[in-house]
């Protein structure tokens, strides 16, 4: 009888041995898993921190004076360039998924009309440089001319990143601008944040 | 009956514990370091990509936490060496991440585990330098990649970890020298001046780099930042006349990368030499009951992990440029601090061996008392039977913990010359090593050249 429980018991300690060794994940769609968007997952940006932080500053700009004054002008012309990281996350690939955020945001409102820099892949690419070799602010106009528009929006991400003995804690900004070519003023400019933390 | 079951209870859950354990990381590690000690990082790649369990470099792991991250931390070197740089980063940057939550782990359990059954059952904690080096070394790939950006978030994330290690006195200080020489030069890239004096600044605290007197200068007259080891450095080399940057001169930075650290093996040492090397870090309970135990023979030897020999021989290497030899320097020893590293921990580790070592001992004999007890001799004889059970069990499961990042450079130097814009011949060498290759650089431009050699 003993021996028998034992052998039970060594057996089903073994199977859960090997069940628990031989766990892998599985792949799984967003909307099958409750809640699986908003867990974070470390201290990077995810699709949500970016849409947030899109989205109000989005907010802000369409109830701005610069958009008043797009109504007057009758759909002036538009290009939104990249948006630049200074942060300490490589997340260059999801800020330039925003270009097309804040076109498709811009499109919709009906207030501009907008010229994508992608129809323009030299001067593309002559900005994604200038991003590399460090950015210059005076610059910009001198592109909105390029391109031919008369206002450009663009922006950055900057964060605070902090260490103590047994956390992470890491505080993003979201800068974004509105500038007329012509002058160089800036016509808007507004940020929003997100934390995250490891704790 | 009730104690031979709650003996057999106790088996079983040892017995599952055993299950789980496996070879030791330097035993995982082995064929791949074989592979770089023979000069075939092909095959060091491929015997990583088997304890990965992927079929090439191209794929990451299912897991990349908990060992994983050290064996990804592992490949990253292998893979600069074979100058796939994109790759190297993608797994300097996972395990980054990775080694970041498993510092700030610190589970009871874990603890638990690491004292009563291996060292290996905790979450890696990897030494400061190691850290120093992710953020340092990835720094180097996306350089030589021409890709700034990316280097200007391996130096704000190294500036985190510095702010960090100054903050709580961390050793390692040396290694902060060639971190802050490259995020010095990406920020003097990135055009961004009192950045770039800050960091060349903090290098040169570190660090011999009479080549920073050139750019530091020309900086100098961009920002006000200035300190009393730049003007040192700037007194010692004066400007010439004819050494002037003629417009358009682009700069070309080496750096070289060779030998490797020291990797852990498993040791068996008698117990008495155990108690040397953790005094300071036992406790005097356990220190009186080892030697109790030692006293009547149950205690001989202790297995632990112990620091081997860093690989490589440590000439330095050269730098010819366009068929000039050009000066190497600010040459860094990454195996010394290592050392060091191991000699700060080593108390603790041999303390936490002793103590999984009496806990060996006492559950033996515990479960020798609750099988064993009455006059019944065939209890007695299955009481003796399953307590060297537990004992042989305990000790199996045992492994040492011989983790680190054992494919880093030991030594690590940098080369630098202006250049006029075109096309350059660069030829590195070093022990174990040698690469040849053209650059072009663009007027006012840069570029990196790397050589890695960890054999």
């Amino acid at each position: 009888m003993t021996l028998l429980r034992r052998t039970f018991v060594l057996g089903l300690a073994g199977s859960s041995a090997m069940a628990a060794l031989g766990c892998g994940p599985k792949a799984v769609r967003g909307e099958d898993v409750a809640g699986l968007d908003d867990q974070a997952m470390s201290t990077g940006l995810d699709r949500r921190d970016l849409q947030k932080m899109l989205h109000e500053n989005m907010q802000a700009l369409q109830t701005s004076p610069v958009v008043a004054r797009w109504q007057q002008e009758k759909e002036p012309t538009v290009s939104v360039l990249p948006l630049r990281n200074e942060t300490t996350e490589h997340i260059d690939s999801q800020l330039d998924a925003l270009i097309s955020d804040i076109e498709t945001t811009l499109v919709n409102a009906g207030h501009v009309k907008v010229i994508s820099l992608e129809s323009q892949p030299a001067l593309m690419e002559q900005v994604r440089r200038q991003y590399q070799d460090g950015f210059d602010q005076s610059k910009v106009a001198a592109w909105g001319k390029q391109i031919g528009v008369r206002y450009v929006v663009t922006g950055k991400v900057f964060n605070s990143d902090e260490r103590q003995d047994n956390e992470r804690r890491v505080q993003y900004f979201m800068f974004i601008q509105v500038l007329e070519v012509e002058t160089s003023a800036i016509l808007f400019q507004y940020k929003t944040s997100v934390t995250k933390a490891l704790l | 009956m009730l104690r031979t079951n709650a003996a057999s209870r106790l088996n079983v859950l040892i017995l599952g514990f055993a299950l789980s354990a496996c070879a030791s990381h330097a035993d995982k590690t082995r064929a791949a370091r074989s592979a770089l000690d023979a000069g075939d990082p092909r095959g060091a790649l491929k015997a990583l990509n088997e304890v990965l369990d992927v079929p090439t470099a191209k794929d990451l792991p299912a897991k990349t936490g908990g060992d994983n991250a050290v064996f990804l931390l592992d490949r990253a070197m292998v893979l600069q060496e074979l100058n796939q740089y994109a790759l190297s980063s993608r797994d300097l940057e996972v395990s980054d991440k990775q080694i970041e939550i498993l510092d700030l782990s610190n589970t009871a359990v874990a603890d638990i585990g690491r004292y009563v059954f291996s060292d290996s059952a905790g979450p890696y904690k990897a030494p400061a330098y190691e850290k120093l080096m992710i953020n340092t070394i990835n720094m180097m790939n996306y350089l030589t990649r021409g890709d700034l950006n990316g280097a200007r978030v391996e130096a704000r994330r190294l500036a985190v970890m510095q702010k960090y290690m100054r903050d709580h006195g961390d050793k390692a200080r040396s290694l902060l020298g060639p971190g802050s020489y490259l995020a010095g030069f990406v920020f003097e890239k990135s055009g961004k001046p009192e950045d770039a004096l800050r960091y060349y600044d903090e290098a040169l605290e570190y660090g011999q780099y009479p080549s920073l007197a050139a750019p530091i200068r020309r900086l100098t007259q961009e920002s006000d930042y200035s300190s009393p080891r730049i003007k040192e450095l700037l007194a010692q080399n004066p400007a010439a006349p004819g050494d002037a940057p003629k417009d358009g001169d682009g700069e070309l930075l080496v750096i070289v990368n060779f030998g490797r650290v020291p990797a852990k093996y498993a040791k068996r040492i008698p117990i008495g030499l155990a108690l040397t090397y953790a005094s300071g870090a036992i406790s005097p309970y356990d220190q009186e009951r080892a030697n109790k135990l030692a006293l009547q023979g149950l205690v001989t030897w202790v297995n632990y992990p112990e620091l081997g020999r860093p690989r490589g021989t440590w000439t330095e290497p050269s730098f010819m440029l366009d068929n000039q030899w050009q000066p190497m320097e600010g040459m860094v020893a990454v195996d010394l601090e290592a050392e060091r590293a191991w000699d700060d921990g080593r108390g603790a580790l041999v303390a936490s061996a002793i103590t999984r070592t009496i806990s060996r001992i006492l559950a033996g004999e515990a479960t020798k008392a609750v099988v064993g007890g009455g006059d019944n001799s065939s209890r007695g004889i299955i009481g003796e039977l399953l307590s060297l059970g537990v004992q042989a069990t305990l000790t199996a499961t045992d492994t040492p913990d011989t983790r680190n990042w054992a494919t880093l450079p030991a030594r690590i130097a940098f080369g630098r010359a202006r250049v006029s814009p075109g096309t350059h011949v660069v030829n590195l060498n070093a022990a174990g090593g040698h690469k040849r290759q053209t650059v072009t650089v663009e007027p006012g431009g840069w570029a990196v050249v790397n050589l890695t050699a960890l054999n």
